[in-house]
C-alpha cells in the first residue's frame, strides 16, 4: 500500500452519500450470495447518518446555483462545505460554524446566508 | 468530514477467480482489504471512490496468481479541527461524556470541554450543566441518546500494527483512531438546548 496523496479533495455530504447508497445496492446481492455478512457493513450506517440530514434532499442543480449565489460572501472553502452539509437555521448555528462570524459578516449579511440556506434547502420546511 | 486519498496498491488475482469480471473483482478486493479499516494518520475508510489506474496484469514465475497494480481513490472519513458535526451521547463518565454517530462512536468530550459549571452525579452517572439565569439555576442532563452538536478539537492515531510485546497484556487495547470534540461554545451542546 502506497499513500500518493493524502488529501485529493474534501468531498460533502450529498457526494459520499450517493456512493455509499450504489455500494449499499451491491452489497445487498453479495451479502445474498455469499452471506459474507461482515464486509463493509460500516456503509449502511453512513447511509443512515446522511440520510438523516439535510443532504438527503439536495440535488446537484440545487447545490450549484446555492454555491454560486454563495460566492458573493467571503467565506472559507471548509466554511461552505460546512453549510452546505449543515444547513444553518438561525444566526446561532452560522456562528459555530463560520470563524469570527461578528467582525467579519454584519447582521444583515448573516440573514442574507440563512435566507441563501432556506431558499435552496428548504423548501419543504418553509411552506408548512 | 468526509475527503478522497489517492492511494497505490497490488491486488492478486486466484486462478479460479479468473473468470471473474475483473473490475468487479478489483472492487471486492479493494472493499474487503480497506473497507471500515482506520489507516494511520489518515483517518477511517468508508469506500470505493473510483479506480483511476490499473497496469497490465503480471505473472511471475512459480506464482499461479495474477497481479495488478492499481491507482485508486478512498472515501476517508477524517473530521478537521473545528468542523461541527451533530451526533448523540452514548455514555457518560467521569472522564467526560462519549458521543458517536451512526458510523464512528470514538469520541469523547472531556470534562474540561463540556459547559462551565458542569457537575458529575455520581449516583446518576451523568453530567449536569448548572445552567444559571439571573437569580435560577437550571439543572440541565446530558442524557444518553440525545442528539448532540460538538466541534472536533483534536484527533488521535495509534500505529497498533507496532509490535508491543513485553508490555502489560491487561492494558486496554488502544484505539487505532479517537476523536475529542468540545461543547463549551454557545450553539453547541444538547439540540434541545438551542431550540
Amino acid at each position: 500500500m502506497e499513500i500518493l496523496d493524502k488529501n485529493a479533495g474534501y468531498l460533502s455530504n450529498f457526494e459520499v452519500l450517493q456512493v455509499v447508497k450504489e455500494v449499499n445496492i451491491e452489497l445487498s446481492v453479495i451479502k445474498n450470495k455469499f452471506s459474507n455478512e461482515h464486509m463493509f457493513t460500516n456503509t449502511e450506517n453512513v447511509e443512515k447518518f446522511l440520510a438523516e440530514g439535510p443532504s438527503a434532499q439536495q440535488t446537484p442543480e440545487k447545490i450549484k446555483s446555492f454555491l454560486q449565489t454563495l460566492a458573493k460572501f467571503k467565506l472559507k472553502p471548509s466554511e461552505k462545505l460546512q453549510i452546505l452539509n449543515t444547513c444553518p437555521m438561525k444566526p446561532v448555528d452560522l456562528h459555530i460554524l463560520v470563524e469570527e462570524c461578528d467582525t467579519r459578516f454584519s447582521d444583515d449579511e448573516v440573514e442574507k446566508i440563512l435566507e441563501l440556506v432556506q431558499e435552496h434547502f428548504c423548501e419543504d420546511a418553509m411552506m408548512s | 468530514m468526509f475527503q478522497l486519498v489517492h492511494m497505490r496498491d497490488v491486488i492478486m488475482i486466484p486462478p479460479h477467480r479468473l473468470g471473474w469480471e475483473l473490475t468487479k473483482h478489483l472492487r471486492d478486493q479493494l472493499a474487503i482489504k480497506y473497507g471500515n479499516k482506520v489507516i494511520y494518520n489518515i483517518g477511517l475508510v468508508i469506500a470505493l471512490f473510483d479506480i483511476l489506474d490499473m497496469t497490465e496484469p503480471v505473472v511471475l514465475p512459480g506464482q499461479p496468481d495474477v497481479i495488478i497494480t492499481l491507482e485508486f481513490r478512498v472515501i476517508v472519513f477524517r473530521p478537521f479541527i473545528g468542523e461541527v458535526l451533530n451526533g448523540h451521547v452514548f455514555k457518560s463518565t467521569h472522564e467526560g461524556v462519549h458521543v458517536h454517530v451512526d458510523f464512528f462512536h470514538d469520541i469523547l468530550i472531556t470534562q474540561d470541554c463540556l459547559p462551565q459549571d458542569s457537575v458529575w452525579q455520581e449516583n446518576e452517572q451523568v453530567w449536569v450543566w448548572k445552567y444559571k439565569v439571573e437569580d435560577n439555576t437550571h439543572d440541565l442532563y446530558i442524557d444518553k441518546g440525545e442528539p448532540i452538536r460538538f466541534s472536533i478539537t483534536k484527533e488521535k492515531f495509534v500505529d497498533i500494527a507496532v509490535d508491543k510485546k513485553g508490555q502489560d497484556d491487561n492494558k486496554e487495547t488502544e484505539l487505532p483512531y479517537k476523536l475529542y470534540a468540545q461543547i463549551t461554545d454557545p450553539g453547541l451542546g444538547l439540540l434541545t438546548w438551542w431550540n
